[in-house]
Formats: structure tokens, sequence, C-alpha cells
């Protein structure tokens, strides 16, 4: 029997014959990267140095961890802990869910142009700018405040600047996040719910199933992927967003459960030039995003099959 | 297709369109409220308080006069559309480029590629490094400050990746036994399905460029021709602040001159009014149910 | 084969793309660096003798924070600076970061290396002290005697003393030209007022306070203004008003109320010996005060939460709203400015002091921070980076000592004469000032039509800068312009000193790095406790006693205000030596 040897189907060799294409397309997004992404890197090594803006990276003064022990030890490490992870835990399993929730509902809008109005208008707050809607805010929850009134009225609360009693921060930037956020959040899984193929809806109809059913068993699972990528993405993300609206919407005399390491950082070290300190505590951020980030892939690889890497 | 209306989907679909209408309401007070102060007496404006539902005093048109005479705001909307519009095609296309190759699974480089790139989203040098390096490649007050660093974005990519993805394979699979190379595939084949994903992402882009003023405030500070207008409208905002005004200004006959009061407004709508305009632009990708056609099984 | 080379093309056009500014990195401030190479950098060195020839036109550099300047961009088009340029022979180039960026730019050409030639320090987060040890800037006191003698002679002169301790430091070098340093008397332009016309109003026009005064002075005056204010606001059925406006964290950083009960925002310094002001029990007093009065709906109900919103300040809001009693208010707003005729209000402003603690004290606390401006000449002034060239620096030292003559104090505060080239002045010309900003000296000085200032208009920058030069270096004279200050103005000037400045602590002192590093994240963090407590304790979520007193001083202290005080008690007394 003659055999024939067996072209090797694994090799690099191969791969590069059939995708060169792909790998010269690769090289400048690498070369991109690396140049503006990879190079600039090296200033994390500010975050060990005692930097000084005058010295330049080269000659500031190598600290080890001090920025580090500086940020731990700090005198409300564990209050800003919390409130970053409850401010966006929050977000999460709320805001997020929500986002979904609304770009169900609005496909299940028949009228094409209430549809579209609705879609326009609901992404105009994000776009208003943030100062505005903080602006508003405040407004709405001072003592005699649209907000407060009817906090008072509804819930029997006492009347009080609602910003400047701590426990009600939560629950206001929640509820702002979710006022501002809520469109511009959904248009993703919009879109993602138009690449759904209408036959999959046709099939399912036909097999008797109703416009909730089809909802949950067409709808849902077809925009899965897009779900889990976004929620990956947040997860990674979560260390670093959000801090500008907290900066706009909080004060001194509710620090205690607004103040997030973001905002933080803000007032003590970009606002003092302490680019080491900020830069630390940057650097603390990217490895619980990162953290996170690993997690949440691996755990929703386990249970979805769907990930990022 | 034909079907029933179940009275509890008519409760439903009355449910939903009020929900429906109280939010849209509670989203369109804010840029209500700005433009109706933009349009009101400076000085019955300074000291109103809460949502103003119409314009307070008699219209006045005095801080848009303000706003766009000031040299350069034309200038600013001109650069803007470059960068928007350089960001938005080139970029768009790079990410589309980048999500496909990330996304393609026989592509040995999918996944240390996609690690390489997520890794540049989590961690990143900071300010002081990035400055250098744009100095030593020449880009300092050059317009390419604005066109070349941010214009790849690692988040977009892992979006384009997740509906690249969305995608059975049996496209590409068909695709090939037909002979076509991966360029083909992308351009031709793909791209067209997923749309809605691209414009989603063009969109992004467009808004995120629209709005930004920082990079251009560190990296153009000589060259006010190249400035986006968001940096020129947080100039005049700072010009006007009201404190600074205050202390500075009057007239001979005593009377302050409130119109600056009126500057932060008008700067909102000035600088957000065609923005909102780009949406329903990208709306025509959003056509529900995209058909299939040509694969069959 | 077509699509492959479709694919090499966009390759390369991305990746020639990302290389496309290369060959221009030659043009960003190297120009500096070539001149260096020429003269060398041996500019603080022993040799006191700078190359300067006269007819060399030098390009120097000069790195300066923006202003609205309204008819120009940027400062190399200044007026005065072309008067400048023509008359020395050379360029000033001003590079100026984009409004809002300053320190951030600041920073980021310090920690770049790309230094211009002159660098103005207000938005240095470093003292100059720091600078000069990070090697950055140069030590000026070689050259001041010969190439700078009259600013060399002002600040021998006695009567500059105060400028002269917080410009030298121990070991006699000096690194700062001021900008601006003032030569006679300036106003204050703000303080504490109050609506006249509503006491009036409530009393029929027959005010007595209790105090026995004219005007309010004590803090049981204040308390019969504010409960009159509190029903007059009550009356007209206002629900947004505020009889008293205090700032977001409850007490003002530039001292007024505190000063009243003997009680500072900060540190201070009683005689010898510096303390901080709010470890000491009369700001425990001024704190029970302030929840009295908070409680009975005097101060406004808001107060604390309006610190960022930019589009409603209470200062403006509530007061050009009339629905505001006492606030922090400016001389723009003294007597009638506020009425709003149209709508039948005629409001009355005057000013008044802090007001004084009688059960506590009896003298009051002289804290004045806004009027350190002498004092703070190392913070507003230019330094010499070692980029500089020796010819360059003896230029500008030459230009800076124009400056501190009179005939340059009055070219900074005023602008020029057609003697001086008004004519000749695009600027100037094209705003109808070919005849010059002003004429004539002394008795016979008069502004030109066009710039007379206003009636309670305090700043010579408020209505032209354009045309003067007081952001360069040297000194500002006020004279002219307080001519026109309205009697108001002098009297609320009065009012609002009235306790005197004996306890401020001299601003002008510069640390070290390492003790100014100390200082700052001793500062962020104690200013950071006290701005959450001083609120709560205002508004009584916090209980004020003995015990809770006692845990506040011991927090802040604990938090670094103690090491601070310590640090700045070893430079108060070498100064005071000096």
């Amino acid at each position: 029997m003659k055999k024939n040897k067996p072209k090797s189907n694994n090799g690099w060799k191969h791969d590069f014959a059939i995708n060169k294409s792909l790998y010269l397309l690769t090289v400048p997004i690498v070369v991109y990267f690396i140049i503006f992404c990879y190079v600039p890197m090296f200033g994390v090594v500010m975050a060990f140095q005692d930097y000084k803006p005058a010295r330049g990276i080269l000659g500031s003064r190598f600290v080890g961890f001090k920025n580090f022990a500086t940020f731990f030890g700090g005198p409300n490490f564990f209050t800003l802990l919390r409130n970053t992870f409850v401010i966006n835990a929050l977000g999460l399993f709320v805001g997020f869910p929500l986002t979904i929730i609304f770009a169900l509902l609005l496909n299940e809008i028949r009228l094409k142009w209430f549809k579209k109005s609705v879609q326009t208008i609901s992404y105009m707050p994000y776009f208003v700018s943030m100062v505005v809607i903080a602006g508003l805010i405040i407004e709405f929850c001072s003592t005699n405040g649209v907000v407060t009134n009817l906090a008072v009225k509804l819930l029997g609360i006492q009347r009080e600047n609602l910003l400047q009693n701590p426990k009600y921060f939560w629950t206001i930037n929640l509820l702002s996040d979710i006022w501002q956020g809520l469109g511009y959040g959904s248009i993703f899984f919009i879109s993602a719910i138009t690449a759904v193929p209408t036959e999959q809806y046709e099939a399912a109809a036909i097999d008797g199933a109703g416009r909730w059913k089809r909802c949950l068993h067409v709808t849902l699972p077809g925009i899965m992927p897009a779900i889990v990528t976004m929620l990956i993405l947040r997860c990674g993300t979560m260390m670093s967003v959000g801090g500008d609206k907290i900066l706009l919407l909080y004060n001194s005399s509710i620090y205690e459960t607004a103040d997030v390491i973001s905002t933080n950082v803000q007032r003590m070290g970009i606002e003092n030039m302490q680019y080491g300190y900020a830069t630390a505590v940057g650097l603390f951020n990217s490895v619980v995003g990162t953290t996170l980030l690993v997690i949440s892939n691996t755990l929703s690889k386990k249970a979805t099959d769907i990930g990022i890497v | 297709m034909v079907e029933k209306l179940k009275p509890s989907r008519v409760v439903f679909n009355i449910l939903n369109y009020s929900f429906m209408i109280v939010f849209a309401f509670l989203c369109i007070i804010p840029i209500w409220h700005v433009t109706m102060a933009s349009l009101s007496n400076p000085r019955l404006l300074m000291s109103a308080s809460g949502i103003i539902w119409k314009p307070l005093g008699e219209v006045t048109f005095d801080g848009y006069k303000l706003v766009l005479q000031t040299a350069s705001v034309l200038k600013g909307y001109g650069n803007t559309i470059i960068y928007v519009v350089w960001n938005a095609v080139v970029g768009t296309l790079i990410t589309v480029i980048a999500g496909y190759l990330v996304s393609r699974k026989s592509f040995k480089l999918k996944n240390p590629l996609m690690i390489f790139i997520l890794f540049t989203m989590m961690f990143s040098g900071g300010l002081i490094p990035s400055y250098q390096v744009n100095r030593a490649l020449g880009l300092i007050n050059s317009r390419w400050a604005l066109m070349i660093p941010g214009i790849i974005n690692a988040f977009y990519i892992t979006m384009m990746k997740s509906g690249f993805e969305q995608l059975p394979d049996s496209y590409e699979e068909s695709a090939k036994l037909d002979g076509a190379g991966p360029m083909t595939i992308m351009f031709k084949i793909l791209a067209p399905l997923v749309k809605a994903n691209i414009a989603v992402i063009a969109m992004f882009t467009v808004v995120m460029h629209w709005n930004s003023w920082y990079p251009a405030s560190i990296y153009l500070p000589a060259a006010r021709d190249a400035w986006p207008l968001q940096l020129i409208m947080r100039e005049l905002l700072i010009k006007n602040d009201t404190a600074t005004v205050l202390i500075a200004t009057g007239d001979a006959s005593g009377v302050v001159n409130y119109t600056a009061n009126l500057v932060k407004y008008c700067v909102v709508i000035v600088g957000t009014l065609p923005v909102l305009m780009a949406y329903p632009f990208a709306q025509k990708y959003f056509v529900t149910g995209v058909t299939l056609g040509g694969v069959k099984g | 084969m077509k699509k492959k080379l479709v694919a090499l093309v966009i390759a390369c056009t991305m990746i020639v793309s990302v290389f496309a500014g290369c060959g221009k990195s030659e043009d960003t401030g190297k120009a500096d660096v070539t001149t260096k190479a020429e003269d060398g950098t041996t500019v603080s060195k022993s040799a006191n003798e700078l190359v300067d020839d006269e007819n060399e036109n030098l390009d120097i550099t000069i790195w300066l924070y923006k202003d609205d300047y309204k008819v120009y961009d940027s400062y190399s088009e200044n007026p005065v600076v072309d008067y400048l340029n023509k008359k020395y022979n050379c360029k000033l180039d001003f590079q100026q970061p984009a409004m809002g960026s300053e320190r951030e730019q600041f920073s980021l050409m310090l920690g770049t290396g790309s230094y211009t030639d002159v660098m103005e320090v207000t938005f240095s987060t470093e003292g100059v002290a720091s600078l000069y040890e990070d090697g950055i800037i140069i030590d000026l006191a070689p050259y001041i005697e010969k190439y700078a003698p009259n600013y060399y002679a002002f600040l021998q002169a006695p009567e500059n003393e105060d400028v002269r301790k917080a410009l030298y430091d121990n070991e006699g070098r000096i690194f700062s030209i001021p900008t601006g340093l003032r030569k006679d008397e300036a106003y204050h332009w703000g303080g504490l007022v109050y609506r006249r016309d509503i006491l009036e109003t409530m009393t029929g026009g027959y005010v007595s306070f209790p105090s026995g005064n004219e005007e309010m002075t004590t803090v049981e005056d204040w308390e019969y203004a504010l409960s009159l204010m509190d029903l007059y606001f009550q009356a007209a059925g206002m629900t947004d008003y505020a009889d008293l406006i205090i700032p977001y964290n409850g007490y003002f950083q530039t001292g007024e109320l505190l000063n009243g009960f003997d009680a500072a925002p900060g540190i201070y310094v009683d005689g010898d010996i510096v303390k901080f002001g709010p470890a000491q029990d009369n700001f425990r007093n001024y704190l029970e005060k302030m929840h009295e009065w908070y409680e009975k709906g005097y101060i406004y109900k808001d107060f604390a939460s309006r610190t960022n919103d930019m589009f409603y300040l209470p200062n403006t809001a509530l007061t050009y709203g009339a629905a505001a009693g006492i606030w922090y208010g400016l001389t723009s707003q003294l007597g009638g400015a506020m009425s709003m005729p149209e709508y039948g209000l005629e409001m009355t402003v005057n000013a008044i002091p802090s007001p004084l603690d009688t059960a506590h004290t009896d003298k009051g606390m002289g804290f004045l921070s806004s009027d350190a401006d002498r004092a703070s000449a190392n913070t507003n002034a230019y330094v010499v980076t070692k980029t500089c060239s020796e010819a360059k620096l003896a230029r500008f030292l030459k230009i800076c000592d124009f400056l501190f003559t009179d005939e340059g104090m009055m070219l900074r505060s005023y602008g020029l004469t057609t003697e001086q080239g008004a004519a000749d002045n695009k600027v100037y010309v094209d705003a109808g000032l070919a005849d010059g900003a002003y004429t004539g000296i002394e008795d016979t000085f008069k502004f030109n039509d066009l710039l007379v200032p206003d009636v309670g208009q305090l700043s010579i920058d408020g209505k032209a800068n354009s045309f003067y030069g007081i952001r360069l270096p040297g000194l500002s004279l006020y004279k002219y312009n307080n001519a026109y200050t309205g009697e108001a103005t002098k009297k609320a000037s009065e009012e609002w000193r009235k306790f005197g400045k004996a306890n401020t602590y001299p601003s002008g002192i510069s640390l070290t790095a390492e003790d100014n590093d100390a200082v700052s994240s001793d500062y962020s963090n104690y200013s950071d406790y006290m701005d959450t407590m001083i609120p709560k304790f205002i508004m009584g979520y916090e209980e004020i006693n003995d015990t809770t007193w006692a845990n506040f001083v011991e927090r802040v202290n604990s938090l670094g205000a103690e090491n601070s005080v310590k640090i700045y008690q070893r430079y108060y007394d070498e100064y005071l030596a000096r």
C-alpha cells in the first residue's frame, strides 16, 4: 500500500499559508498597540516611585511599595473599598439587567414611529452632559426639591436635603445612573436583538410559542453573547468608571457613603499632583479589574460556553 | 402572521406604552430645561430654581449670539467634524478588522491577540508616559495627536468580536468552499450581517470623539486652529464663569452684564445638538430581522 | 490576488500613518537646547559676569497661564510686551496652556523636561525652594545686584522687609521675581455683607442693634438681624431663601465669621507661637453657635450640597434673587447695585465685619488670608530655569529691572502713552486708543475716556487687561485706580479689615520639598476630615459635646495637624530670626 504522507494540518506554516492576509493585518494592529499602549506602560513604574514632576520618571526615587502602603493604610481605606464595591454592584445587578429589560420591552413596541422616538429620546440624558444632570439632581434633592417632596409624602421620611444625609446616596446615585444611562446602555442590546434571525421567531411561533415564550426562548438566547460580553467587560472596567458622576454629585458631608476610590484619588492624588500615589492606586484598580475579568470570563465560559477570551 | 389579541397582551401593551411615555418624559426633561434656560432672561435665570419649563421673562438670543460669535467656534465645528469622521470611518474599519481577526476560530493567533488587546484595556501607564511617546513622535500641537493615538479601542473590538461570533459558522464554511479568501469573507459576507453592530460601534465612536476635549487640552495647547469644538466651549465656559465675571465687569451705568450667565446653557446646546442627530442615521441599520439567504441547513 | 493586494495596502497605510508625524519632532521647543549648547549651562556658578550682546535679538520662551485677553489670544501679542520687545531687542515668546488645564500642563512640562527659559509659577504644585532643589531653576542672588539694580534696591529698602524676608531663604538665595507687587494700598474686593433694606422694612426705619452701634458688630446684633430677616422672608411666602449663606464645608477659609469668635480656619500665629485654629476651644464656640443658628433656620438649609453645581451657586442665585440676608459679597454689590427697579425691588447692601462673640472674647482674631499679597511674592512670580542661556538671563533681568522702575510700573499698571508708541501699536489703534491709555502724571493724570474705571470696580485688570501688562513681573500701582473707588468701597474695606492681620501666618515662606510634601499630605488628610465633620456638627447629624469635641480635636491632630504645626513653627522661628 502506498502511503501518502499526510500534509500537516496543525502547523504554523499551514496556518500562515491559508490565513496569510490575516497575519498581515495583525501586524499594524499589533504595532499600534505596542507604540501607544505598551510603550507608555513603562510609566507604571511611577507607582513604585516618589515621583516628582521635576525629576521625571528616570530621576525619581524608588520607594518600593510605599505608595501602596499609604493607600492601604489610609484613614478611610475600607470605607472607600466598601463604597466602590457597593456602588458598582448596584449598578451591575440592578442597572445592567434594566438595560436589557428596557431593550426587550422596546422590542415589543409595534408602532414604528413611537419606538423610534422613544429610542431617540431615551438616550438624550446621556448626551446632555453630566454636569447638567448632576445639577438637576442636586436641585431635586434639596430640602424643598421635587424628589424630596415626593419622598416625604410617599415614604414619610423626615424632610431634609437628601444629599446631605449619607444613607440616601447609594439610592440616589443608582436612580440617577438609570435615568442617565438606561437609554444609551440599551443601544447595544437593541442592535443585538435585530441580529436575531426572523426565521427563528417564525419557527417558534409555528411551534405554538406566544410572545412571552418567544421572548424568553428566542430573543434572550439570541442576544446572550452580547449580554455576556457586556457583563464581562463591565466587571473588568468596574473599578475605574463612574468617578466623574460621583465627583459632580457628592459633597464632603456624605463622604462616608459617597467617596469611592477614584474620587478619593482625585482629591488626594491628582489635585496635589502626587502622581506616584495616583499611579499606584490605578495599578491596584487594574489588578483588581483584571482579576474580576478573568473570574467572570471563566465562570461564563463554564456556564454558557461564551466568553471574551 | 395572524395573532389573536389576548387580554393579557392588551394589558401588557398598555403598561408598556405608558411606561415608555413616562420614561421618555423623564428623559426629555434635562434637554428641555437647558434649552428653555438658554433662552431666558439672564437676570431672572440667576435666581431661578427648579426645572425651567418655559423661557423666563422674554426670549433672549443674546446668549447664543455671544457663543456663536466667539472666534473659532466655526473652526471648532470644522475640526470636530474632521476628527469625528476620521475616527468613525478609519477607527471603525480597523475595529471591524480586529474584531474579525479575533473571532476566526481557525486563526492560531486568535486568543493570543485577544489577550494582547485586552491587556491594554486593563493596564495603562498614565498621562506622562503617553505624553512623552506622543512628543517623541512629533504629534504635539499637531492634528494627528487626536487622530492616531485614540483610534483603536479595545472595548469596541470586544463588542465587534461578540457580533461576529453570533453568526453561525456555516457562512464562513460555505464561503470557503466557494473559494473565497479571508478578505472577501470579511467584507463581502460577514460584515453586512453585523451591520447593526458596526453601526452601534460607529455611533459610540462618534459620540466619544464629539464629546472629547481632554486630549486636545493636553496635546494641542498652542495649536488653537486645530481645537475641537468642546475645548473651545470649555474655554468659553471658564472665561464666562459667573464668579469671575461678577468680580471684574461692570459698565458705566453700574449694571452687571448678566449675559455671561446664559453661556453655560447655550454652550450645552451648541455642543450637543448636532450629535443628537447622529442616532437617527445609525437607526437605519437597526432593521429588525436580518433575512438569511443563500445558506441552507 | 487583488484582495491580498488590498490587504497589503491597508496594512502599509496603517503603518505609515502611525509614523506620520515622526519627522516633525524638531520644532517643538528645541531652540533653547541649541542655545544652551552654545553658551553652556554654567549659569549658576562662580562667574557672575554674563555676556550679553545688545545687538543680538534673543528669543526668550516664557511659560504663563492664560487669561481672557479679549482682543487677542496669546500674551505674546500684548502691547506692553511689544514695547519691551522693541526696547530690548528681543522676542518674549509666551507659551500658554489651554485654560483649565494649567496645573496639569505645568506638571507635564516639568515631567518631560522640556522647560521654557522662564516660568511663571502660580500653578506649580511645588514651592520655588523645591524647584531649586530638584535642579530646575537657578539662584538669582549672584546676579541681581549687578543686572537688576532697581529690583535689588527695592528689596533692600526697609519698608519692603516683609517681601525681602519672604523671598530670600536662609542661605541668602533668591529665586523669584514677583508679579504685581503692590507699591501702594489696594482695597479688599469681598467680605460679609447684608441687606440693610430688610431691617429697615421690618422695623419701619428704626433699626436698633443690641450693641447700640450703628452697624452690626456683635453676635447678638446678628441674631437680632437674622430673626428679622427670617420673618421677612417667611412673610413674603418664600420657600427657597437663606438668612445666612455659609460655604459648603461650614466655615470660611478666609477667616470670615471665625474672626469674631477669635478662631481661625487653619494655621495661624499667636505672637511667636504657631497654632492650629480648628483645634482650639474657640472653634467649638463657633460650631455651637452655627448649630444653634441652623436649628433656628437662619442658615441656608442646603449649604453642604451645593458645591459642584455649576448651574446654581447659592451666592449668585439667592443673592440676586433677593432671597438672601447675609452673605459673602463683592464690592460691586454694595449700595443699591443689586436693586431691580423693574420688579419694584430696592435693595441696600452694607458691608460688615465678622460678628464679635462677646460671650467668650473681646478682641477677635487677626486672620486675613486674602490680603497677604505682598508676602506671597514667591507664589506669583517668575523664575529662571536652567535651560536659559547666560545672554537670555542677562536680558531678562534687565527687562525685569525696568519693570521695577517708575516708568515700568506705569507701563505695567496702566499701559502705553502716545510717547511710548500707542499710535503704532495695532491693538491700541484697533481699540480706538491711539491717543494712549492715559495722559499726564500725578495730578495731571487722566485716563483715556474709553478706559475710565467704574465706581466700585477694584481690579485694574477688570475691564481691559488686554492693554496693560499686569501679568509681567514688576510693581503695580493702584493709586489712580483707587481714585475711582467709591466711598462705599473704601468703607467696606475698612470694615472687612477690622480685625487686622496680626495673626496671619506669613504666606510667602517657601518650604523644602520634603516638608512641603509632608504638610500637603497632612492637609489633604485633616481637611478632608474637617470638611466631613464640620457640616455634620452644624447640621446636627453629630452632637457637639465634650466627648465628641475631644474626639474631633484628637483625630484632627493625629491626621497631621500637629505635625504640620511643628514644621511651620520651625520655619516661623527662622523667619523671625532673618
